[in-house]
């Protein structure tokens, strides 16, 4: 007999009809930029998680005995640095492959008349991020004219667009939350004017501001919940197509998938939607009465 | 019941007071006043009939009462309370204990007659047995079982009052205003609803009935208040106002 059916009729106003979509639409662009910003935060993890290679080249020496015997000290002053995992030297095939552009195919005798720098690569530990500075001071202080260059040079514009990509996301999933905490802070205010009559009948029953206030928020709940539901439905569709699909046809638009701790997080944006929905129709509420008395 | 003029009348068992207007006037916006120097004093367990000519200001006075509007001078006080002093909730309580039966009935139209009549018991706190008890033996008694479910507009007009009726009374309010309660209902349900105001008026409901009909001012005998052009005249009996 009883029913759960809200006193105020807020489901027959265009306002509050579209709520829902509206919110379902909102949710699926504020789930797609969080998914964007846990999928660079991801990339930059795992960024930051493989090992740091630093290249220390050592000026050409006359002496090959002098020459081993630097080697030599350097590797062992490097290999006492905290975070470095060992060194090696670049083997002569290596560098007749990287002088090859400039010089072409050089001869082993021919090469022994070329004043090439002895190289040496430093590996860190995971995550390890390289103190250049100290490192260079450590080297120069056997080596003088030795130069430091970290190997990989995009890696740093990679990071870089990673943790733009990551506030990107980040700003804009909170800035949609904001407009639909000012979304519904309208239509509640306009189902308020709009049910005045109704409001003020119930008022005259003896219903406090709180009951009232009460109608808008389960009708904002109910609302959030199922545009939020249908928005975040959506928007995982869409990220798993976008990481995964493509991948059937050999293609890797995105280089990192989401991981379990970022669906945790993704499916917490519709419920902290919802939660600001109804404390937004609350608050809406509550204040558009305070103007009645 | 007593009014300015300080006169005792019939019907007035003197208990607890209930309403208190002292000095009333009220004006819709900057027009003249509708009401001017209303003092009145509404015990518990009174009934009293609000008679005039149309415009004299009867819905006028029922709103005042029900706190539907505030006066625009004078003081009332219901419960023992100034109502222009007391905080929203306490407000809301005091509206709680009161019944009011409109003349244009205000049912919510998307509400079943049931939970139209159940809503104050809702508004209440009061839990859905209860409820479902109480609205269902009230819409019983006064011939709607079978329209329970229906919604407003799938009622008759005579059938809409009496939903009305049942909603303001449900609570078992400690002061009844209705406002021509039986203007749209037919002779037979008539005296089932003037039964029903009466024994709520036996268990110590104030009751104020505004009416045109002198059928129930002769029918059924109670003090009147008499409204013209915004006064309340002196208390009238009930016999000798049917007869004007």
């Amino acid at each position: 007999m009883a029913t759960a059916e809200l006193d105020l009729p807020l489901d027959d106003t265009p306002a509050s009809r579209f709520l829902a979509w509206l919110i379902g639409g909102l949710v699926f662009l504020a789930v797609l930029a969080c998914a964007v910003a846990l999928l660079a935060q991801g990339a930059l993890d795992r960024l930051s998680e493989r090992p740091r290679i630093v290249t220390v080249a050592l000026p050409a020496v006359d002496d090959p005995a002098v020459g081993e015997a630097e080697l030599a000290r350097v590797r062992a002053a490097l290999e006492d640095m905290s975070g470095v995992a060992w060194t090696a030297v670049v083997s002569e095939e290596e560098l007749d492959k990287l002088i090859e552009p400039w010089f072409g195919v050089v001869a082993p005798e021919a090469r022994a008349e070329l004043p090439l720098p002895r190289l040496l690569d430093v590996r860190f530990q995971p995550g390890v991020v390289p103190d250049l500075t100290a490192l260079a001071r450590k080297v120069r202080a056997i080596v003088p004219n030795a130069l430091i260059d970290e190997t990989g040079p995009a890696r740093g514009a990679l990071e870089e667009a990673a943790q733009r990509l990551r506030w990107l996301g980040g700003g804009a999933g909170l800035l949609v939350l904001a407009v639909l905490v000012v979304v519904v802070v309208v239509v509640t205010r306009a189902s308020l004017d709009l049910h005045d009559e109704t409001v003020d009948l119930l008022r005259l029953l003896g219903a406090p501001d709180r009951y009232v206030a009460r109608q808008f928020e389960l009708h904002a709940m109910a609302s959030a919940l199922r545009g939020g539901s249908v928005g975040f439905a959506a928007a995982l569709a869409t990220v798993v197509g976008l990481v995964h699909l493509p991948t059937l046809w050999g293609l890797r638009l995105v280089p990192v998938v989401p991981r379990p701790l970022d669906w945790i997080l993704l499916a917490m944006v519709p419920v902290l939607a919802a939660l600001l929905i109804t404390l937004a129709a609350r608050f809406a509420a509550v204040h558009g009465l305070a103007r009645l008395r | 019941m007593s009014t300015g003029s300080g006169m005792a009348v019939d019907g007035d068992r003197s208990g607890a007071t209930i309403l208190q207007l002292h000095g009333v006037g009220m004006r819709y916006g900057s027009a003249d006043e509708v009401l001017r120097d209303i003092d009145l004093t509404i015990n518990a367990g009174t009934f009293h009939y609000l008679v005039g000519p149309s415009g004299a200001g009867k819905t006028s006075l029922l709103r005042l009462m029900s706190l539907s509007v505030a006066p625009s001078r004078g003081r009332i006080v219901l419960f023992g309370r100034d109502v222009a002093m007391v905080e929203r909730d306490e407000l809301g309580r005091l509206r709680r204990r009161i019944g009011v039966v409109f003349q244009d009935f205000r049912l919510l139209e998307h509400l079943s007659a049931f939970d139209n009549v159940a809503l104050p018991l809702r508004i209440g706190g009061a839990d859905e047995e209860q409820i479902s008890s109480y609205v269902s033996q009230m819409l019983a008694w006064l011939g709607l079982a079978e329209r329970m479910e229906a919604k407003p507009a799938e009622l008759s007009m005579g059938q809409r009052q009496l939903v009305t009726v049942a909603r303001a009374v449900v609570t078992r309010p400690a002061l009844l205003l209705a406002d021509e309660p039986t203007s749209n209902v037919e002779p037979a349900r008539v005296e089932r609803l003037m039964f029903l105001f009466g024994e709520l008026h036996k268990l110590g409901t104030a009751v104020v009935l505004a009416t045109h009909s002198r059928e129930l001012l002769r029918r059924w005998a109670f003090p009147v208040l008499h409204l013209d052009r915004g006064r309340l005249i002196r208390p009238v009996p009930a016999g000798r106002a049917a007869a004007e």
